[in-house]
């Protein structure tokens, strides 16, 4: 340890106090939401969409919180904070040009599609804009695949620090916070679930900025910041740091062929995900004002927090406490952002961040796992067997849900399944592949077929496996992981669109109904 | 993107010009949109 610089603090009463308060308040607020929203909602469809009457208030800070991750809000900062200003590529620089658009390309298409095909989930209104009950069942087990895969991480950076701040083993916070989700999911469905993310994407947005000001004006602004990270080490100022390995996840920040693929991952992973693109499955029909609303809104609480997170916050946090963080075998860098939060605003700030960070894993999980209980009930048993009831269906997915947020609760305490750890680095990058073509060019390509639609999600799943394995399973790795992304978007691209003009596109009617204005 | 030693300032220009500049691109993308938007 550097006696120079900071060093992580030992618990105090009143940072177990404040972070115990903060965690309780987040639980009461989602258990009252989820009791609201049980009103809303009277059969299985309305429990899955609502009733398409969300306005964008609701619905831009919802985006924000399904987006904005437990990695979004902790990791980004710990790439930053240990590769320098080269790291802000991957963490999160490229936010708003992946979030704007998803605003822009999917958010009044999305609405209108499912309204006019009557669909409830994203691979219903699929499946019947593409007239295919095969396409509807691959794309919700390709979703159920790649969505399991990703969750599994979700709420290991929550557990760490709540561990590291308060010294309590994490496992009571994250079992109360993963029944209280349940209980959130099951009373009050999509509603609740949307209203839940809502007030988590206000909250995140406003914790972001107050810390990410705050921190910049601690460190006495830029030319101080970049005064005293040149004592450090000058290369923590470069753009790109060519001394890190060229394969693997470091290309990200080494080459140009890693740093130029992150807006294109940034870009077609915020569209892509399914999680973000169902938040206006139950969004009203949008008046010119209100749109405008929705993309303020997004901006606001997204864009600029992310921003400062990824790029500004890891840099002071890392003059602060110099390289004393990355001693700590414990934890490493995955401390930066709660230190920070400490060090510029003592307890108080520290125990909002905490909650901030409770919230966001437990968000992003919460909207993942309802779509992934959706996708078994409603996309594939609702599908072939019409006549389940109702009543079997909402108990199913009660079943579901409940064991969708245990297994990442039980692999954050235990280390996860080897394999899962590994491709759970590259199923963001998969999911956003694949479903930015077959969901949101969807939308806009009349000529597009079933046939382009099924072979993208079988290359993109074929190839994020491979990927898993030659970036992040195989030592030494085969591939960089911005060369992968390439690999996965470029595959993508001319399977949709070769194989949509090599083929038999839906009935003209079909493409009339939905390609005409909404009335 | 390198000389970061020679001008320690260099890194901060590029990231103000992208807060900017996607400041702007929200701006008018959505001024865009809106504009044909449907009555």
């Amino acid at each position: 340890m550097n006696p120079q610089y900071l060093n992580i603090p030992t618990p105090t009463a009143s940072m177990i106090t404040g972070s115990i308060i903060g965690v309780g308040v987040l639980m009461f607020v989602a258990i009252f939401l989820g009791v609201m929203a049980k009103r809303k909602w009277m059969s299985f469809e309305e429990y899955l969409v609502g009733k398409r009457d969300i306005g964008p208030w609701v619905t831009g800070l919802a985006l924000t919180g399904s987006y904005i991750s437990g990695w979004a809000f902790c990791g980004s900062t710990a790439v930053v904070y240990t590769v320098g200003f080269s790291g802000m590529w991957f963490a999160g620089i490229w936010t708003l040009v992946g979030i704007i658009p998803t605003v822009w390309l999917a958010a009044t298409k999305t609405r209108d599609f499912a309204a006019k095909l009557g669909a409830a989930t994203i691979p219903e209104t699929i499946g019947r804009r593409f007239e295919s009950k095969g396409l509807q069942t691959l794309i919700a087990a390709s979703m159920l695949f790649f969505l399991f895969i990703y969750s599994v991480g979700q709420l290991k950076a929550a557990g760490t620090v709540w561990f590291a701040v308060t010294g309590l083993p994490p496992i009571w916070c994250l079992l109360i916070s993963v029944c209280i989700a349940w209980l959130f999911l099951v009373l009050g469905g999509y509603m609740g679930t949307q209203w839940f993310i809502a007030v988590k994407g206000a909250f995140l947005g406003f914790v972001g900025m107050l810390l990410g000001v705050w921190a910049l004006i601690y460190a006495g602004g830029f030319t101080e910041i970049s005064k005293a990270l040149m004592v450090q080490n000058p290369k923590l100022l470069g753009l790109i740091n060519p001394s890190l390995p060229h394969i693997g996840m470091t290309q990200l920040f080494s080459s140009y062929i890693g740093i130029l693929a992150t807006p294109v991952i940034f870009f077609t992973m915020s569209i892509g995900f399914p999680h973000n693109v169902s938040r206006f499955l139950g969004m009203k029909k949008l008046s010119r004002k209100e749109f405008v609303t929705l993309c303020f809104v997004v901006w606001l609480t997204a864009g600029i927090p992310v921003m400062l997170d990824c790029s500004s916050n890891g840099l002071v946090a890392r003059i602060i406490f110099g390289g004393n963080l990355l001693a700590n075998k414990q934890w490493g860098a995955d401390l930066s952002a709660p230190m920070l939060a400490w060090a510029v605003g003592g307890t108080g700030m520290l125990s909002m961040y905490l909650t901030g960070l409770i919230g966001a894993a437990l968000g992003t999980l919460s909207a993942m796992v309802f779509i992934m209980s959706a996708n078994v009930t409603r996309d594939i048993i609702k599908l072939w067997w019409p006549e389940t009831s109702d009543k079997s269906m909402l108990y199913l997915g009660y079943f579901l849900i409940a064991l969708f947020l245990f297994l990442p609760f039980w692999w954050t305490l235990n280390k996860p399944p080897a394999l899962l750890a590994v491709f759970m680095g590259l199923a963001a990058m998969g999911l956003g592949a694949i479903f930015f073509f077959v969901t949101v060019v969807s939308y806009y390509w009349k000529r597009a077929t079933k046939w382009g639609a099924i072979l993208t999600v079988l290359y993109g799943t074929a190839a994020t496996l491979y990927g898993g394995w030659a970036v992040l399973g195989r030592k030494p790795p085969l591939l960089g992981m911005g060369t992968m992304e390439w690999i996965l978007i470029a595959g993508c691209f001319i399977l949709y669109f070769a194989v949509s003009l090599a083929t038999k596109p839906p009935s003209k009617e079909l493409i009339n109904k939905l390609f005409s204005p909404m009335q | 993107m390198q000389p970061t030693v020679e001008v320690p300032m260099f890194s901060w220009y590029i990231w103000g010009i992208l807060i900017v500049g996607t400041f702007l691109m929200t701006l008018i993308g959505t001024w865009l949109i809106a504009r044909r938007w449907e009555k």
